[in-house]
């Protein structure tokens, strides 16, 4: 039977697509450049869930934006804050704890993928 | 440049609330369908803009995913908008009663304003009392939640227990009990019909013999056709939907039918009743009738408010 897993990847996608921004903006970048870079390495974001999360990001100051004009099309520019590097070492740090317990779990329970 | 991202960018800003930042938010997603045009389609014009247009969601998703997490109230202070409309509109109630009972109006400018009113129209008041106290107290909690900082409201201690959903709400409508009213109804049009008149004191060897003066019988006799139409309706919309809704409807309805028929000029003149003339008959039908559909639409109202609130959390949670 066929699992509908889209309300999962939703609630799993929540803290990660965050971390996996504060990644993509380690070097200056702009929304669709961090898009085309997501799909190459084989994740897909929809652009309306990308920009207000980026809003979001720039907010809590996390990253920082400028408007920068290339080929006469002006571009926004996101790059990571010294804040959002401390936030990012610490949401990983989590990330690899969470991910060792539930090995761990699995382990004990003898839990096999299907 | 391109009308038809300009209208697009123009239909978004309509639902894009937010407290800064709306002309940035415009721009970045101006920018971004361009360069996607560009880089998918090679050549930016009105055409391929439309195109990519067509992926991009309608202005409402868009501005949406924006305005997620904007709240206007609270999640914490939720628990809050019942109670102290609660509150509000007890104290509303008892100014409402000495306004009415002195005939004066009150102002407390710029909250609040009590219109001289009679008993009657002092029940048609109430609902609208309500609403106001609810957006009142959602006006209160909104500046609260805006100012983002941690207040702690007094919570008032009440042991009034709004009533349960459980009871008609969910009880299942009875196909027995609608025939019985669809019988019921079918004799009293019948008696109507035939009579013109519901308010008989008894059938003498002339017929029957009125209560009241032929005009104002009628009057009377076609309210209670009304609001037992209106309770009929309202049953049998419960055989299809369980909505909250269809009690406000039918109260609503009712209190309506009230101040219409309070409407009717009564005199003093005797009934057949020596102690019920037309005016008390009438006042006491208006009062009870009002009162009842008043009761009836501030409980459906309040129980929605209720399962709203309570459905927001649990899709917070």
């Amino acid at each position: 039977m066929d699992v509908d897993n889209s309300y999962l990847e939703i609630e799993m996608n929540r803290g990660f697509l965050q971390l996996f921004v504060l990644a993509a903006t380690e070097q200056k970048t702009y929304g669709y450049l961090m898009l085309r870079q997501m799909k190459e390495i084989g994740y897909s974001v929809d652009e309306n869930t990308l920009y207000p999360l980026l809003r979001r990001l720039e907010k809590n100051g996390w990253v920082r934006s400028e408007w920068e004009v290339h080929s006469d099309r002006p571009r926004k520019f996101y790059v990571i804050t010294p804040l959002g590097k401390e936030v990012r070492g610490q949401g990983l740090a989590i990330w690899r704890g969470q991910n060792a317990v539930l090995l761990r779990m699995m382990e004990i329970n003898n839990v096999r993928e299907s | 440049m391109y009308a038809n991202l300009d209208t697009y960018l123009e239909e978004i800003s309509h639902y894009l609330v937010l407290k800064q930042g709306t002309q940035d938010v415009l721009a970045e997603i101006r920018s971004h369908i361009l360069e996607k045009t560009s880089q998918e389609h090679g050549v930016v014009n009105e055409e391929n803009v439309a195109r990519v247009l067509l992926g991009y969601g309608t202005p409402q998703q868009v501005a949406a995913r924006y305005v997620e997490g904007e709240t206007l109230i609270a999640p914490t202070l939720k628990k809050y908008l019942l109670r102290y409309t609660a509150i509000v509109f007890v104290l509303h109630v008892a100014l409402t009663l000495v306004a009415s009972f002195l005939k004066t109006s009150l102002v407390i400018f710029p909250f609040l304003y009590i219109p001289p009113l009679s008993s009657a129209n002092g029940l048609f008041y109430l609902p609208t009392a309500f609403i106001y106290d609810l957006g009142l107290v959602g006006i209160f909690l909104h500046f609260v939640t805006r100012q983002a900082k941690d207040v702690t409201l007094p919570w008032f201690n009440i042991r009034w227990r709004p009533p349960e959903t459980t009871g008609t709400d969910e009880s299942e409508p009875k196909l027995y009990l609608l025939i019985l009213m669809l019988a019921g109804f079918g004799a009293v049009l019948w008696a109507y019909t035939r009579f013109q008149t519901l308010f008989v004191m008894g059938i003498g060897p002339d017929g029957p013999q009125p209560l009241f003066s032929p005009a104002v019988s009628q009057w009377y006799s076609l309210a209670v056709l009304a609001l037992v139409s209106v309770a009929i309706c309202g049953y049998v919309a419960r055989f299809y939907t369980r909505s909250e809704w269809i009690d406000v409807a039918t109260s609503a309805l009712g209190l309506m039918i009230a101040g219409i028929v309070s409407i009717y000029p009564l005199e003093d003149e005797p009934s057949r009743l020596p102690f019920l003339s037309e005016r008390t008959f009438g006042t006491v039908f208006v009062l009870v009738v009002a009162f009842t559909n008043a009761l009836g639409l501030l409980s459906g109202l309040f129980r929605i408010a209720r399962r709203l609130l309570t459905g927001m959390r649990d899709v917070k949670s």
